[in-house]
């Protein structure tokens, strides 16, 4: 199947995942025990995007080093900022910095 | 003037919260972009994956699946569980995109990505104007579209990348990493994303993308658990000062 195809296959796919939940819900009422489950979402997928980029390297656990610090010092940022403007300037310098020193 | 001031303000706050992360993710679109101008593919269909898909590391994963001569099925099936994640964000945002006209839940829901759907979930804790609401979501959601199809363009015409020494890779991490953080505010979000972390890793074996979902579905059951335990035992304290409940 040629890549074009793929891709529209991959996009309609796409989509429907994006629109799926949002749609079914439309117009009914949700349980109030359900959007206390809903509010976990966030920051269970983006914890496990945080540790599949960080923590693993083809598979295996990435060795300390300096992006495992980097991340330690980013983290403090965000906490203390709340901004992603600051969060992505301070991890990407103390990348490089720790880089060249290690 | 075309838009009122509802609108103006909700872009613009949209806009400035993820302009950053827009930024961002140019580097990736380079990679992608670079990607297609070296492979096989024309560099037009390449391209078009940008607006037709909207989903970086999926895009990426079909290219090298493509070039690698997987079947059809076997591309387009590990590149949709890359993306199955959107299912729990839709969920995540069924309850404020409820109150949205169907037109835009379906115009919204194509830009839906990581940051989008974080950002916006944040900002709706204190915006509660639906009309509000998704002008911000859409002042988020464009800027990152943005500049996605723009570091593309940039890869496919330039034909190389980001010398590796800059180590954009990082900003993966850290991009989630800003994400995550304003999202950890009572003790079940803060068990959920740690189990998850924890899961995803000791799952790393798995093929990809799996691992995180299978993360992503720990993190939140026992998150939940967490939750109704501490409201079936009377602590009443959920460890957070607000409770963050929609009910716009």
């Amino acid at each position: 199947m040629s890549f074009g195809l793929q891709v529209l296959l991959l996009g309609a796919g796409t989509y429907l995942f994006r629109i799926s939940v949002v749609e079914l819900a439309a117009g009914r009422d949700i349980p109030a025990r359900y959007e206390a489950m809903l509010q976990l979402i966030p920051p269970a997928v983006l914890s496990a995007l945080v540790a599949s980029s960080l923590a693993l390297e083809n598979g295996s656990i990435r060795p300390f080093g300096p992006w495992w610090v980097a991340a330690a010092i980013s983290t403090v940022v965000a906490a203390k900022t709340r901004s992603a403007a600051w969060t992505l300037a301070v991890g990407m310098v103390s990348v490089w910095i720790l880089t060249a020193l290690w | 003037m075309l838009l009122n001031e509802v609108a103006r303000t909700g872009l613009r706050i949209g806009f400035r919260r993820c302009f950053a992360l827009a930024v961002g993710v140019v580097p990736f679109g380079i990679v992608y972009g670079v990607a297609v101008a070296q492979s096989s593919v024309n560099p037009f269909v390449g391209y078009m994956a940008g607006p037709l898909v909207f989903a970086g590391a999926s895009q990426i994963t079909l290219l090298e699946l493509y070039e690698s001569d997987a079947a059809w099925y076997v591309a387009v099936g590990t590149s949709l569980i890359i993306n199955a994640r959107l299912i729990l964000y839709s969920a995540a945002l069924a309850p404020s995109f409820q109150d949205f006209p169907r037109r835009w839940r379906l115009g919204l829901g194509y830009m839906m990505t990581d940051q989008a759907t974080s950002l916006s979930l944040v900002e709706f804790r204190n915006q509660h104007d639906p009309v509000a609401r998704r002008w911000f979501y859409l002042g988020a959601a464009a800027t990152l579209w943005t500049f996605w199809q723009a570091g593309t363009l940039v890869g496919v015409l330039a034909g190389t990348g980001l010398p590796d020494s800059l180590q954009f890779e990082f900003m993966i991490p850290l991009m989630f990493t800003a994400l995550v953080v304003p999202a950890l505010r009572n003790r079940p979000a803060i068990l959920a994303a740690v189990v998850s972390a924890l899961v995803t890793v000791g799952t790393g074996f798995m093929p990809p993308g799996t691992n995180i979902l299978a993360g992503a579905f720990a993190g939140i059951a026992t998150g939940s658990a967490l939750t109704w335990w501490m409201a079936s035992s009377g602590t009443g304290d959920t460890g957070s000062e607000d409770t963050g409940v929609e009910e716009s």
